[in-house]
């Protein structure tokens, strides 16, 4: 198990149990892993302190993922953490303004277990580096 | 106008890769509306030159075996039951871009999705489902499921 603190992101239940178990089955202690349900309760989480890796998805109601990934980068923290965002989307250069912003993967659903902890581990790599 | 083949064919791939739900045109096959719940989950897409609606429609059952698939429990787990309704949503969450990308292509985006809601509907909200010039029936596991398409 490695102590990476890691929040997961989706107003989907069934989203938030798919992605918060392939973290687990990644080696991240359960412990370790938290949940939110828009982005305004994920920056409320994020703010406190405490995360290192940020599972988001991004149609979401409140604050969406974009959103969220504006206010990370508008105020500096998504240099403290590692974005990774987790959705549907497939337009290419919304994928890419993400990126430019600070995102630091994407990963368009449907994934497996499997290309999660491949994420997981490159995370671990550059934190190790 | 039935639905084409590619924009089922996203769909069914997707309950695939997503729920493990396999899913295939009815090809001919008749059935009569589903005779316990019947979930009709629905999102609108907007872009620069297209909009539309997605819904999908099936028994609740169904339902609860994407909740328990996407969730990695059993079906007959309780969370499975009380997520029914959030993996059918889920479910159209994922799908939506894709069977929007195979209506009007994968260059032809960005577009925005609305959050996927979801009611119950009867007999007559089947027919009425089936009724619509975007519709395609498939069957997942000798059940019914409706797939339509209201392109504006």
């Amino acid at each position: 198990m490695n102590a990476l603190k890691v929040l997961v992101v989706d107003d989907s239940a069934t989203g938030r149990t798919y992605v918060s178990r392939a973290v687990e089955l990644s080696g991240v202690a359960a412990a370790g892993i938290r949940v939110a349900g828009n982005g305004l309760e994920a920056l409320s989480d994020i703010e406190r302190g405490g995360v290192d890796a940020v599972f988001l998805d991004l149609n979401m109601p409140v604050m969406n993922g974009f959103e969220l990934v504006d206010k990370l980068s508008a105020s500096g923290m998504i240099s403290k953490i590692v974005v990774v965002v987790t959705s549907s989307e497939g337009n290419q250069a919304r994928i890419e303004a993400l990126k430019s912003k600070g995102v630091k993967f994407f990963m368009r659903k449907p994934f497996s277990a499997e290309q999660l902890k491949t994420v997981i581990d490159e995370i671990m790599i550059s934190r190790s580096g | 106008m039935a639905l084409d083949d590619n924009v089922v064919g996203a769909f069914c791939r997707t309950a695939m890769d997503a729920a493990f739900l396999i899913c295939e045109p009815a090809a001919g096959r008749h059935f009569p509306a589903p005779a316990g719940g019947i979930v009709l989950a629905g999102m609108d897409y907007r872009g620069v030159r297209h909009r539309g609606r997605i819904e999908v429609a099936m028994e609740r059952e169904r339902c609860v075996e994407i909740a328990a698939s996407m969730m990695g429990i059993e079906n007959h787990d309780e969370d499975a039951d009380s997520n029914a309704e959030d993996g059918i949503k889920e479910l159209l969450n994922i799908a939506g871009s894709r069977i929007v990308e195979a209506l009007h292509g994968a260059t032809s985006g960005p577009f925005d999705y609305s959050v996927p809601e979801t009611r119950m509907t009867d007999a007559a909200g089947w027919a009425a489902l089936l009724g619509h010039e975007g519709s395609a029936l498939l069957v997942s596991d000798d059940s019914p499921v409706v797939l339509v398409v209201k392109a504006a």
